[in-house]
């Protein structure tokens, strides 16, 4: 320790901002493969919108298919984001300023891919500003006993205080930006570093301001899944009309953003070198909270199925029996596969520990809870309560083509944001190794 | 105006400086401190901890406001349609639970947004003055002192160690 101390600090500067400077060309490999499946999807799109909407496989009874299914899904991998951030600031946990910053930008590029599938699923898309309410010459207000309105609230309320969440921890890091990069990048810097100083009264009101936002964002993070699990738990149809559905919704969308947080930061820790700031013990104790939640939904599903079993409801009990041996049972024995197998060896400490085990562990949790929305949405509607209208639902071509779009639409924000904006909290670990070297 | 500014490398050389400072008699209002990231020894030298922040009362009133709008709207929506009343599904006119849902969230939307606008308020910021030229230090803590001149503070310092 034979440097200043200030001298240690711009080390940490410029590790965490030198590898935004020079992509490499995989980089732009990667970036040219995602916005051409954007395009395509645009384009699959397009030909819906031309055709109508039976150029997607929704079709009586099954009316929500792959677009519902996606904007579960991806409502549900925006959780981690704000959990991460939010609920670990209050908690003060020390892993939590490895992840929060990108953890924050993965749950904003979520809520805008989720975002898009009520739009895409709409007959007319172009008059989605029908479910905002707003004073017309016909009087007609939105119906506010309706959970797809209250979804509207939700959705768009957590789309906004994430985005300001995540905008008010970047401040002090873009003052950082602005002294390294000059031109046209660094006025932007400038711009919206909003001529931050770090006098003491700024430091003192945003420290305030942040833990007020993360004490609004944490009761949020529940109740956002919990209004989308009552897009169906309001319902009568047997399989989703439960009352176990907004905690178990909520702790499977902590769940399924874990994992997603686990398949970015793992590529993006080596490609960055930021072995440094993200350790394995900040991986290990995330990885622990992916066996809590991953608890939590195995519990769950253990509930929803033995309890319509005991009941003494035959719709409840035919639903669930035509999940695990119907047409889509290998739907549902997969989910429980990825699910509630795969992550028991996280029990297993060295395996937590394991960087090629923690990502494979998540490309089976994401594919898990992608399927888990499948089997809700898809298997309950194919088999409600009267014969004659059972039928079963199959996706389209385009369907598959945009939810390619969307995972290529996620990753290409989130690939743009790693050269744009500090991947991680710069003044948060400087604060953090401020505080050791302190004690 | 005269200033008078100390600059430093090491957390603890800057501590000892500013605590020097205020024993002399230099009021905290005309300290003015800059440092990379916040530093809680620095509230207990100048009486600035973080509860005092009055961004409180921003959040405060963004959220009640919030909660007020959300059933508010909800409910005059619903009562709009006097003659006939609009029943949907076969249900009261204004429902409280469901209702509570869109204050729920408007609380939480408005409470959000009200703080960052105060954030924005208290600290002075975007500052056009300083987005144009930055003040920056880098990594290093600062201390300005309003008012004196170099040899003002030293006779300062110089009559509270003779004390």
């Amino acid at each position: 320790m034979a440097t200043k101390l200030s001298e240690r600090l711009d080390k940490i500067d410029r590790d965490i901002l030198m590898p935004m400077v020079k992509p490499g060309k995989a980089y732009w490999i990667a970036l040219g493969l995602c916005v051409f499946f954007v395009l395509v999807a645009i384009g699959a799109w397009i030909y819906q919108l031309k055709t109508g909407l039976g150029a997607a496989g929704i079709r009586h009874p099954g009316m929500w298919g792959f677009y519902i299914i996606n904007f579960v899904f991806w409502v549900g991998i925006a959780h981690s984001g704000t959990l991460i951030s939010a609920v670990l600031l209050l908690f003060r946990a020390n892993f939590r300023s490895a992840f929060n910053r990108s953890a924050e930008a993965m749950t904003i590029f979520a809520v805008m891919t989720a975002g898009l599938f009520p739009i895409i699923h709409a007959g007319r898309p172009w008059k989605i500003y029908w479910l905002f309410p707003y004073p017309t010459q016909r009087e007609i207000w939105p119906n506010f006993f309706s959970p797809l309105e209250w979804d509207v609230f939700a959705v768009s309320t957590y789309f906004t205080i994430s985005l300001i969440f995540w905008y008010l921890g970047m401040v002090p890091d873009l003052a950082i930006a602005r002294r390294f990069f000059g031109g046209v990048r660094g006025f932007f810097y400038r711009l919206f570093s909003l001529g931050w100083t770090g006098t003491v009264p700024q430091w003192m009101h945003y420290v305030r301001a942040s833990l007020f936002l993360a004490a609004f964002a944490t009761p949020l993070v529940a109740s956002v899944h919990s209004v989308v699990s009552f897009d169906f738990a309001v319902s009568i149809v047997p399989g989703w009309h439960a009352t176990i559905f907004p905690p178990f919704f909520v702790a499977g969308a902590i769940f399924s953003g874990c994992a997603m947080v686990f398949t970015l930061v793992i590529p993006m820790r080596k490609i960055f070198k930021l072995e440094e700031y993200i350790t394995i013990d900040h991986f290990e104790n995330l990885a622990k909270l992916t066996l809590f939640t991953g608890l939590i939904v195995t519990y769950a599903y253990i509930t929803e199925f033995t309890l319509p079993l005991y009941g003494e409801n035959v719709f409840e009990r035919d639903q669930f029996i035509y999940r695990a041996f119907g047409d889509y049972k290998w739907y549902s024995w997969a989910m429980i596969f990825c699910n509630s197998v795969v992550p028991l060896i996280l029990f297993i400490k060295s395996m937590r520990r394991n960087l090629l085990v923690l990502f494979v562990v998540s490309i089976f949790i994401n594919i898990g809870m992608w399927l888990e929305r499948f089997v809700i949405v898809v298997i309950s509607l194919a088999h409600e309560y009267e014969p004659y209208s059972w039928g079963l639902y199959h996706p389209s071509i385009v369907e598959i083509l945009i939810t390619i779009g969307s995972f290529a639409w996620f990753f290409m924000w989130f690939l743009l944001f790693t050269r744009a904006i500090p991947v991680v909290s710069i003044f948060e670990v400087k604060e953090e190794r401020v505080r050791e070297e302190g004690k | 105006m005269k200033k008078v500014e100390f600059v430093f490398d090491e957390k603890e050389d800057f501590l000892a400086k500013l605590k020097e400072l205020v024993d002399a008699g230099i009021s905290p209002k005309d300290i003015r401190v800059i440092t990379p990231v916040p530093v809680h020894e620095v509230d207990e030298i100048l009486g600035t901890h973080p509860h005092k922040s009055k961004i409180k009362y921003f959040t405060l009133v963004g959220a009640l406001t919030g909660f007020i709008t959300g059933y508010a709207l909800t409910t005059y929506t619903h009562l709009s349609w006097e003659d006939p009343p609009l029943i949907v599904g076969g249900k009261p006119l204004v429902g409280v639970l469901p209702f509570f849902v869109i204050a729920y969230e408007l609380t939480i939307l408005f409470g959000g947004i009200a703080t960052f606008i105060g954030l924005l308020i208290l600290s002075g910021l975007p500052s056009i003055k300083r987005i144009i030229s930055p003040e920056d230090y880098g990594n290093k803590f600062v201390i300005q002192v309003k008012g004196e001149s170099v040899e003002e503070i030293e006779s300062l310092l110089k009559a509270k160690e003779e004390a």
